[in-house]
């Protein structure tokens, strides 16, 4: 029964980050066992490979390859909490230190070892890339032995785990990096579970196995399986998904959530829906009329009906969006979503109550600016008729994306329709959207008392106290509504059938040593 | 002026006439495009990570090691510079010298354009002369409406149409994709025969109704009755007069066609995957990666110049009235 | 030697060698088939064996299409009605695919305009050799020297040199010496030269035709000469044929036409001819427009015929005998038509 082998995999595809098991890859529930060791899986994406050097600012999907080539300090586990990468363990020694234990025996695929010096080497490579702000508050990184380091921090990081997660915290060969300058990014040279044989722009990406890969799977099998990974990149959607029907392709990175329903409906083909951690969401500009006034946040807040537009614009695929914590994280309140505050369909009355006690009974004209994507356009359309039930005459303003960045970054807007694609670790979230002189806060939306809480939530020892203070910091800021949350977007991705072992962690990173070929 | 100096030979002087003209367009070209680049809405480092990480420390580091902290007329001046001494400057989001970027994708358009502008010949000669032989019989409709579909159609249904046929039912060939030819000459003409046929079916197209409305025209001309006189046969009559002296209208519509190619090969290349030039100008404009964008104009532009040289060339050899006027 | 213009005359009455041109009632028409209407209609001719016949008549009267449709060439929508045309006694269809082997070696042509006649692109050489090599068996290089001795024939200077040459690089009249030489390259019996003077000033007019007619009597070829200038028929042609609206008018030797026309059309014709010492103004032009299609029934030239009567319009008058040998096609001539002078 192919049909219901697919629906199976959509489940446990979509469920991925909620596993049991102690970390992602030694909890993998392995489809692909040592039977099906070896193969070439192309996959297809959508635009070209730009860099692959992790300390460049690059595009989402070169970390795709990143991930794939370079290893980390630490890796991402099941219920994205942090898990042992190339450092098998940690303590915090007090506030302002931590202790790594590197794994021992494992080489960069030049030969030379990661050993303490390399990591070492590797700290300042990131301190000095354009990330480098993120980790500002590393003072230094030493040696305590050949594989134990130690890191001192001015002040309390208690993301650290969590950034040095992130692929522009790679550890890279040294003694590649320094033979290669400004071509690193062509050639990059880690210890992770594949290494690059060619890549050529705008058409292909190769890596193959790294033999001395330290992973493995639940039943001890070495990973990755297979032998080599094509990244080819098809720009067209349509002939994309007309190679992975002939077999051309094996793997289709993205696919478009109108295609979905064709796709699934080929019995060679599984399709993959996976939550992420991301929002498509409405950005105010909290110091600007008419949303200066919290009262007109929150009537919009409420007069949104998340439902249907998920059902209307992304043909069920994404899920309602009620609060900043999306439900594939640690931190998600199942026990009470939205804060008891918001939920998936619309609560008109709250919202005209809303508008009536910020004075604004007669309602009121706003501009949306939103990218011309087509799940935006049609969001963006939903949202105006929405929003006429209360009285705010919505003008649309799509702009191509380049366009809203600008407005973005610049905090030009009023009222701002985009996505995000989400991190892993709640910290990185909150600190960056809602902390008054967060990275990402270009509404201007400034509270005291929630920059407390967010510092205090980064921060406690536990994760069950810090799922308790993000509870507390998310009823807070829906209370502030500094954005109206719609919809959490889905990873859609198809493979053929006899492509087995994907695993969906919502990071937007496919992790291509998980995967096999039947 | 005349008898001073040493005295030039024609075709260098017009030599150096077409080399100044053409450093004249380049640096238009050039700055054009600069200015245009920066005109349009969009900072490159934003669009480069999206959403990702918009931390203002992290983007200000990003734009100082692209160079784009700098007054806008010194980047200006410093990639003329650059240019001049045959550096096009990196690419900002891969740090890939734009000359390599755009030397990789060369080879691929040039083909592609090459090898669509043969079929196009091949399928337009025969088939316009066919036409104009027999202008107004059901062979000279059937053909005319051919060429009709083939203008009006656009590439991408032609393309898929033909993925449907060969890569999708009839397996032959593989969807898309590009295999360099030195890499394996098999693989390339796989790859590149759908991308030539659709670009080759909508020149054919464009093609077949010039070729035919000259025919026409150089068939009812008076030396084409002189040669009917002679007693040469019609065969003859058709492909060694008429044709011969259609060819010039022809070549004309030609050059033009060589460059509208080039902006066909951006859909061309889009759907059939090969990393052309087409795709490498749409991408980095979407991107924002400046100098690629500047550095793939400025060969578009110079390929543009060398087409028009191309056409000269020809009708100097098709008709000797061009030869005689040079001398003047 | 009489041009024999008459239908009622059985053929094996006459004696001697077949005519090299015979045309028997040719009727042209343009259009589609079965709603053609006709540009030429019933004309009949006989040119002996180096005979020299003018077609004379003005834009539209059928002179040029006459010559056409004899050699095969008629432009596309044009097409010959009925008739029949025999060449040296023997019946072609010039219409037919033989005719590419009689064009060129037993026909040949000069067309009017010399500057559109020759190829553009391709050298003055090269077009000779196409006209040498198309009939017999010449050898590349044989043809070139055939060539040259063409060029050399219709006296063009430094012959050998000029091989090489493109038509833009030739005057008006050397081209025509050129097409000349061209006609002349298989001494054709016939050589149908339609206006080839016209395009050309007056110097080198005379010369031309001076070489057309030398080359003809030398050559022994038999020349059928298109034209609109009864002033050049004189002293080239022996007998001339009058068209109008794509019927004959009048028929006969030259001399006699010339002196007598009996038709009201000749004589207006020659009405616009200049004495050699009279005032330009003296002309008088010929009132009223040709039609270029033939009418159904009556006289064509009715419509602008001072003499015209009810009958010219109604009913079409046949060739016949006005005053031997010159015949011509008019109701009016008992009536005295042939008397009225050419001038009012």
């Amino acid at each position: 029964m192919k049909n219901l082998d697919r629906r199976l995999f959509l489940k446990t595809a979509g469920a991925g980050v909620v596993m049991a098991g102690t970390g992602l890859l030694t909890g993998l529930r392995s489809p692909a066992t040592a039977a099906n060791r070896g193969g070439t899986v192309v996959i297809g994406v959508p635009e070209s490979f730009s860099s692959l050097d992790p300390f460049r600012r690059i595009g989402r999907l070169d970390y795709n390859a990143v991930i794939n080539l370079l290893d980390t300090l630490v890796h991402v586990g099941a219920d994205a909490v942090p898990a042992p990468g190339l450092a098998e363990s940690w303590d915090r020694v007090d506030d302002l230190t931590w202790r790594f234990r590197l794994r021992e025996g494992v080489s960069f695929t030049d030969g030379t070892p990661v050993d303490a010096e390399a990591v070492i080497y590797g700290f300042a490579r990131i301190k000095e890339g354009n990330f480098g702000s993120q980790f500002a508050r590393i003072d230094e990184v030493v040696a305590l032995g050949e594989h134990e380091i130690e890191v001192r921090t001015s002040e309390s990081f208690p993301t650290l785990l969590v950034e040095l997660a992130q692929q522009y915290a790679s550890i890279v060969s040294p003694a590649a990096f320094e033979a290669a300058g400004d071509g690193f990014g062509r050639m990059p040279v880690g210890s992770g579970p594949f290494r690059i044989e060619r890549f050529e722009p705008n058409r292909e990406l190769v890596m193959v196995r790294n033999e001395g890969w330290w992973g493995r799977d639940a039943e001890g099998n070495a990973l990755p399986y297979l032998d080599r990974v094509i990244w080819r990149v098809l720009p067209d959607n349509e002939t994309a998904a007309l190679a992975l029907g002939t077999g051309d392709i094996d793997f289709l990175y993205t696919l478009p959530p109108a295609m979905a329903p064709l796709m699934m409906a080929d019995p060679n083909i599984t399709v993959s829906s996976g939550a992420t951690f991301g929002w498509e969401y409405l950005f105010f500009d909290c110091t600007r009329p008419p949303f200066d006034n919290v009262h007109a946040r929150r009537a919009v807040q409420f007069a949104i009906d998340r439902q249907a537009i998920v059902d209307a614009v992304s043909f069920g695929t994404s899920t309602p969006a009620t609060g900043p914590i999306t439900p594939s994280s640690w931190a998600y309140n199942s026990a009470n979503p939205g804060a008891g505050l918001i939920g998936p369909g619309a609560d008109l009355e709250r919202a005209r109550a809303e508008m009536e006690a910020g004075g604004l009974s007669d309602g009121f004209e706003v501009t949306i600016i939103h990218p011309t994507f087509p799940e935006l356009s049609a969001m963006a359309q939903a949202l105006q008729a929405q929003l006429a039930e209360i009285g705010i005459r919505v003008v649309l303003d799509g702009k191509e994306i380049g366009g809203v960045l600008d407005h973005l970054f610049s905090s030009n807007f009023t009222c701002l329709l985009i996505d995000w694609s989400g991190r892993i670790d709640e910290a990185m979230v909150f600190n960056a959207f809602f902390k008054s002189d967060g990275g990402n806060n270009f509404g201007k939306f400034a509270d005291a008392a929630i920059d407390e809480i967010v510092d205090a939530a980064a921060a406690a020892p536990t994760i069950e106290d810090r799922a308790a203070l993000y509870h507390e910091a998310e009823r807070m800021i829906i209370e502030a509504s500094p954005h109206a949350w719609i919809s959490v977007p889905s990873e859609l991705r198809a493979m053929r059938a006899n492509v087995t072992g994907f695993v969906n962690v919502g990071d937007v990173r496919l992790r291509a040593w998980t995967l096999a070929k039947g | 002026m005349t008898g001073k100096g040493p005295v030039l030979p024609a075709f260098a002087r017009s030599a150096g006439r077409r080399l100044f003209d053409l450093a004249v367009v380049m640096l238009s070209v050039a700055t054009v495009v600069f200015v245009l680049l920066r005109v349009v809405p969009g900072d490159p480092v934003l669009i480069l990570g999206g959403l990702d990480v918009l931390d203002r420390e992290v983007i200000a580091r990003a734009r100082e090691s692209m160079g784009l902290d700098r007054p806008v007329a010194e980047q200006y001046a410093v990639w003329l510079g650059n240019m001049l001494r045959g550096d096009l400057g990196l690419s900002l989001r891969s740090g890939i010298p734009v000359t390599e970027l755009v030397g990789r994708a060369l080879p691929p358009t040039l083909q592609l354009g090459a090898m669509a502008l043969l079929i196009g010949v091949a399928i337009s000669v025969p088939l316009g002369v066919a036409a104009a032989r027999r202008a107004g019989s059901p062979a000279d409709m059937g053909i005319t409406t051919f060429a009709i579909l083939g203008i009006s159609t656009p590439p991408f249904v032609i393309a898929l149409g033909l993925i449907y046929l060969f890569a999708v039912h009839l397996r032959l060939l593989p969807v898309a994709g590009y295999v360099a030819f030195a890499d394996d000459p098999l693989g390339n003409l796989r790859t590149m025969a759908m991308p030539a046929l659709t670009l080759g079916l909508v020149t054919a197209g464009v093609l077949v109704r010039i070729m035919r409305r000259s025919v026409i025209d150089e068939l009812g001309e008076d030396y084409v009755r002189s040669a009917r006189a002679k007693g040469v046969s019609e065969t003859r009559v058709v492909y060694r007069h008429a044709a011969r002296n259609a060819a010039i209208p022809y070549v004309t519509i030609l050059g033009i066609e060589a460059g509208v190619l080039l902006s066909g090969a951006i859909i061309t290349e889009t759907i059939f995957a090969i990393p052309g030039l087409g795709r490498l100008m749409i991408d980095n404009i979407n991107q924002r990666d400046y100098p690629v964008v500047q550095g793939a104009v400025l060969v578009v532009a110079l390929i543009y110049v060398l087409i028009n040289a191309g056409v000269d060339g020809l009708y100097r050899i098709l008709d000797p009235r061009v030869r005689a006027g040079e001398g003047q | 030697m009489t041009t024999e213009l008459a239908t009622h005359r059985p053929e094996g009455d006459r004696a001697g060698p077949a005519p090299v041109l015979e045309v028997r009632d040719l009727s042209v028409g343009v259009g589609r088939p079965g709603r053609e209407r006709s540009v030429v209609s019933g004309v009949s001719l006989t040119i002996p064996q180096g005979g020299r016949l003018a077609l004379v008549g003005e834009s539209g009267s059928g002179k040029s299409m006459t010559a056409l449709a004899v050699a095969g060439l008629l432009p596309g929508s044009f097409r010959i009605l009925s008739g029949k045309v025999s060449l040296s006694g023997r019946a072609i269809d010039p219409g037919g695919r033989e005719m590419s082997t009689v064009r060129g070696r037993e026909i040949a042509m000069i067309f009017q305009d010399p500057m559109s006649a020759l190829n553009p692109v391709m050298t003055i050489g090269w077009q000779l050799v196409e006209a040498i090599r198309a009939h017999g068996a010449l050898d590349h290089g044989a043809a070139r020297r055939r060539a040259v001795e063409l060029l050399e024939e219709v006296r063009i200077a430094d012959a050998a040199n000029r091989l090489d040459a493109y038509p833009h690089e030739f005057s008006g009249g050397m081209r025509q010496r050129v097409m000349i030489a061209m006609a002349l390259a298989h001494r054709p019996r016939l050589i149908i030269a339609d206006e080839p003077t016209t395009a050309l000033d007056v110097t080198t007019q005379l010369q031309i035709l001076r070489l057309l007619d030398d080359l003809c009597r030398q050559e022994g070829s038999a020349l059928m000469l298109i034209t609109h200038d009864l002033g050049v028929v004189q002293g080239t042609c022996d007998d001339v044929l009058v068209l109008y609206g794509g019927r004959m008018m009048e028929a006969g030797p030259v001399a006699e036409v010339l002196a007598r026309p009996r038709h009201p059309y000749t004589r207006s014709l020659l009405a616009t001819i200049p004495p050699l010492d009279a005032d330009v103004e003296w002309l008088t032009p010929i009132p009223g427009e040709p039609s270029a299609f033939t009418s159904v029934s009556g006289c064509p030239f009715a419509t602008r015929c001072s003499l015209a009567e009810d009958r010219c319009h109604n009913q079409t008058p046949p060739m016949r005998i006005a005053g031997a040998p010159v015949q011509a096609a008019c109701h009016m001539l008992e009536s005295g038509a042939g008397q009225i002078g050419g001038q009012e």
